[in-house]
């Protein structure tokens, strides 16, 4: 090594642990980077894997009867171009657990060990072997669909119980967990069972009416044709199957969303690194100066620093790499959890690892670069006479009451204006992307619950079979109560636009009484239909659109009157003239009920749990707190960055003080041979601190509104659409967190000057 | 009254496995109210010297007391509290606070003793005047020449009143003017209070002031001539 090149690396091993908390900041901006690129590149190989590793059908064809087994076998294997087939009985029904009934489909197939085609992944004991046993989709252990339980069943009008033997997954139906953590899309439980062929034809008397398809490259239209002896009612292709278009638009927003947290940290992270390193590199001017007065070529002197921040870059991308990997395997896992459980499956794949080094190395040399270019281009006077900049604003003239010391902690912030202002605008914009965290879950959690409060019922009653409206009124009105509004509630299909999805029906002439709507567009106009922003969104279509809506044979077509906001349902409003053809007038399903007092909500639940014909009681309060337990698991991931994005501005508030500390050692060394007590030394750097985590708290605030805008327009994609509004208490807590955590990133520069020997300090700085 | 008792003190430092002995058996007794100067070829250990008196370095072996107090037996916050309130440090290369005025730098060090009280005040604004600054009170270091920073160093150390001065070439860059009217007013702290004054300097003119000259030498003082 050559001597100029030795005295570099020297510098920084005495630097010691310092060197460790600045490449910190290369390390925390690297991760988050490798965490944005890498998680997308994560989230679109695990789908693919469970698609593969499953052998997912290419053509998925439905009966409209079922046929004989020998039938469709014949038919089936006689077709060329079909790889492997599977042949099922899949029927609809209701699974029966604690006295409350839960929609079920259940699904005979011959072998449940079958790996080429629609394979189970068994997640929990073991795969069904005939006897009255079957598996269940693993998700709804809440409502008793869990191994070892014997769950009873009925459909087309015959009971029958399965003992669980394991719970398995499938991409088939990968959304059972999903369905019932989020409550968001509200569709509620549902358990899919798999059992014994053999056995559910005996049950049932059926045949088959379920094919599954796996055929060979380009054989999918010939194979779909010559399906034409069989009676098919639907044939959906693997694309389109309601599992892969979920995951398609999951994954495509996973892609979105990801990366835009790689920029806003790779910004954060490039102006942290280049205050650090541009100001490591200018504290050294005077040596750098004695360099050149000493013939050494500037090439050489750049040299010698590009190995000083090459080892700090490597130290900072090892640990970079890492954390980045850490932090990628959370938020998987996390977020995998969130739509299905499935298993996060790593690839290898360099180029998010590769782009980071390129980044971290990137930043660290070019923010030594520009320094160097800076200094050596000037005569070697002026480098020589490089003192650290002290402009020094004349403040605290005023208060001559304020001791030396605090004096002097106030003057050191305002030392270098510019650099404080960045500082303080680096540490505020971390700040700034921790607190939109905050102001995005209040804005849309508020923005939910002001949703549900539109409501203006307090209970709504579900009767086990159909009443009359005016038996619902009758047997519902008691004194406490101000209105019994009673409506047909009915699950069916909606399409328009071209595109089709499942809706809830509520068909009432009063129903516009039973809730503030809020109209997007048209007329509130319950005579063709009002549907809620969510399922016109979802369709496409908007007031004025022709709609078809489907309940089992019955079918509805009308136009789209309104469009009124309701983030949360999909759900279609209808007077009774206008249901008339989807269900008769007369019968109700379900009632709402407002209170005169809404002390007495319990009560009358009670009340009306205990009547003959009432099916369910719902309290509107119940609907919140189950929300709100569903947000509350979504707010792991929300904390997880709220602190990540705190711990990044502590980092780069630590790193911009250790240096300002290290550049004023020999003032500190001066305190101490003055016998200045410990804490008012240590006062005055707090007061320096404090006054940087005032003010970078501040700006914090609007950046945490404008980042969480931002988000919110990515989060519209992810979740549902919600305005950011200004809440007081987000903000005190944004300003509050990041306050205590700029201040103690303090811990580090007071440990550094109680450890600083200030005989060997006066000896160093008066060396040169 | 002895202020300050060395006896056979030895001081070493070690860098890279090589060991320097500075001093090797120095003894010096000064009384109370006394002013000596120490002089010697560069490297000799002066300023080794006055560190280990001021309480900011430690010494390997030997007896070293000031003003009652033995050096060697005291923690990090006891020799603090022995800095701020019993020795004032005139130092080689003056170290002002570059963020604090020349007033400022002056009651830096009288606040900790005196707190922020109108004595404090007067009293550094006196100190200022006697080295001839009263007009550069309200500068910065930075806007200071370096003689006029010696002498707000200067200042600050008087100001203290403490029972000892240790100075590092107090006049290394001031004029022979000045330096004669410095010099009147030190004799006149140490006939007035009875501080006691170490002087290290190369500068001969000095002798005339002082009640004995000492030169240090292979690790040892001997009395000069
Ligand atoms: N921290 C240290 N580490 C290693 N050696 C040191 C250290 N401090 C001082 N020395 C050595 O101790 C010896 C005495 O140094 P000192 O500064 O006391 O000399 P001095 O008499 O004040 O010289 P000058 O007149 O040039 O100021 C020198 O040889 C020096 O190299
Ligand atoms: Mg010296």
């Amino acid at each position: 090594m050559k001597p100029i090149t030795k005295s570099v690396v020297r510098k920084l091993f005495k630097m010691k642990w310092r060197v460790f908390a600045i490449s910190m900041v290369v390390s925390l901006a690297m991760a988050m980077f490798i965490m944005g690129l890498y998680s997308a590149v994560i989230f679109d190989h695990s789908m693919d894997t469970f698609i593969e590793e499953t052998n997912f059908p290419d053509v998925f064809v439905s009966l409209s009867e079922p046929v004989d087994y020998s039938v469709a076998d014949g038919v089936v294997s006689n077709i060329e171009g079909i790889d492997t087939y599977s042949l099922r009985l899949k029927l609809d029904g209701t699974y029966h657990y604690d006295s409350d009934d839960y929609p079920a489909v259940i699904i005979g197939i011959e072998d449940p060990a079958r790996e080429d085609i629609s394979r189970l992944l068994l997640k929990d004991g073991e795969l069904f072997n005939g006897n009255g046993e079957g598996n269940v989709i693993a998700g709804m252990e809440d409502i008793g669909a869990k191994v070892g339980e014997v769950l009873s069943f009925s459909t087309i009008g015959i009971d029958f119980d399965i003992t669980v033997k394991g719970s398995v997954q499938t991409p088939e139906y990968m959304f059972a967990s999903a369905i019932q953590d989020s409550s968001l899309p509200l569709p509620g439980h549902i358990v899919i069972l798999y059992m014994d062929l053999g056995e559910l034809q005996n049950i049932t008397g059926f045949g088959i009416n379920d094919i599954l398809l796996n055929v060979a490259d380009g054989q999918r239209d010939p194979v779909v044709g010559s399906l034409g002896s069989l009676p098919v009612s639907e044939i959906i292709f693997q694309e389109d199957h309601p599992s892969v278009v979920f995951m398609d638009i999951g994954a495509g927003k996973m892609r979105n969303m990801f990366p835009l947290f790689s920029v806003i940290f790779m910004v954060v992270g490039m102006i942290s690194i280049f205050m650090t390193f541009y100001r490591i590199v200018m504290n050294d001017s005077r040596y750098i100066g004695v360099l050149m007065s000493l013939g050494y070529s500037r090439l050489k002197i750049a040299w010698a620093y590009m190995t000083f921040g090459t080892i700090l870059a490597a130290i900072g991308s090892i640990i970079g790499m890492i954390l980045g990997f850490l932090f990628t395997m959370g938020i998987m896992s996390y977020t995998m959890s969130m739509i299905g459980d499935i298993r996060v499956a790593y690839p290898m794949a360099p180029m998010p690892f590769v782009l980071g080094l390129i980044f971290s190395f990137g930043s660290v040399l070019i923010s030594v670069g520009i320094p160097i270019i800076h200094i050596t281009r000037q005569s070697v006077r002026q480098a020589l006479d490089h003192k650290p900049k002290t402009k020094i604003l004349t403040v605290g003239t005023a208060f001559s009451g304020l001791s030396k010391t605090r004096l002097m902690g106030i003057r050191n912030t305002f030392r270098n204006p510019a650099r404080t202002a960045l500082t303080v605008l680096v540490v505020g914009m971390s700040i700034g992307i921790s607190g939109s965290w905050i102001v995005m879950a209040d804005s849309a959690w508020g923005y939910m619950v002001d949703q549900v409060n539109q409501d203006t019922w307090d209970i709504r009653v579900d009767f086990s079979s159909p009443i009359s409206n005016e038996d619902a009124t009758s047997l519902l009105d008691l004194n406490e109560t101000e209105y019994v509004i009673p409506f047909a509630y009915l699950a069916g299909q909606i399409s328009g636009g071209g595109n089709s999805d499942s809706t809830f029906i509520v068909a009432s002439d009063r129903v516009l009484e039973t809730r503030d709507f809020e109209l997007e567009s048209g007329r509130l106009d319950l005579t063709t239909s009002v549907i809620t922003n969510k399922l016109a969104s979802e369709l496409g279509v908007s007031q004025g659109d022709r709609i078809t809506i489907t309940v089992g044979a019955k079918t509805l077509e009308t136009t789209v009157g309104g469009v009124v906001f309701d983030i949360l349902m999909q759900a279609v409003y209808l007077d009774r003239d206008a249901a008339s053809s989807l269900v008769d007038r007369e019968n109700a399903s379900s009632a709402f009920v407002k209170l005169q007092d809404k002390e007495d909500i319990d009560k009358v639940a009670a009340e009306f749990e205990e009547m003959e014909g009432v099916a369910k009681v719902t309290i509107q309060d119940d609907i919140i707190n189950a929300m709100e337990e569903t947000f509350g698991q979504g707010m792991g991931m929300l904390y997880f960055f709220f602190f990540i994005c705190l711990i990044i501005a502590m980092v780069v508030a630590a790193s911009a003080i250790i240096i300002s500390t290290m550049e004023r050692d020999i003032e500190f060394a001066t305190l101490e041979t003055l016998g200045i007590p410990r804490r008012k030394v240590i006062g005055s750097m707090l007061i320096e601190i404090g006054i940087i985590g005032f003010f970078s708290a501040l700006i914090g605030l609007p950046f945490a509104y404008l980042f969480g805008k931002l988000f919110a327009i990515v989060m519209e994609d992810v979740l549902y659409y919600f305005p950011i509004v200004f809440a007081f208490s987000a903000m005190a807590i944004t300003f509050a967190f990041g306050f205590l955590f700029v201040i103690g990133s303090s811990i580090f520069p007071i440990r550094y000057t109680g450890k600083l020997d200030a005989e060997k300090t006066i000896r160093e700085r008066t060396a040169g | 009254m002895t202020l300050v008792k060395i006896n056979d003190l030895h001081k070493s430092y070690t860098t890279g496995g090589e060991i320097t002995h500075v001093l090797k058996g120095t003894d010096l007794r000064m009384k109370k109210g006394e002013m000596i100067m120490v002089m010697g070829p560069s490297g000799s250990g002066k300023t080794t010297l006055l560190n280990l008196l001021g309480g900011i370095d430690g010494s390997d072996s030997g007896v070293l007391v000031v003003d009652g107090l033995d050096l060697t037996k005291l923690g990090k916050k006891e020799l603090n509290r022995f800095r701020r309130e019993r020795v004032g440090f005139i130092f080689q290369f003056y170290n002002l606070i570059p963020t604090l005025t020349a007033i400022e730098n002056v009651e830096l060090g009288l606040e900790s003793i005196l707190g922020n009280s109108k004595e404090m005040r007067a009293r550094s604004r006196k100190y200022l005047e006697l080295v001839g600054l009263s007009d550069k009170a309200r500068n910065y270091p930075q806007e200071l020449s370096g003689g006029q920073q010696q002498r707000v160093a200067i200042a600050r150390a008087l100001a203290k009143e403490p029972a000892l001065i240790l100075a590092d070439e107090p006049t290394g860059n001031i004029d022979e003017e000045r330096e004669e009217s410095i010099m009147g007013i030190m004799k006149e702290l140490q006939h007035q209070l009875g501080i006691t004054f170490l002087i290290v300097s190369h500068n001969t003119r000095l002798k005339r002031y002082m009640d004995r000259t000492l030169i240090l030498r292979h690790g040892k003082l001997h009395e000069g001539s």
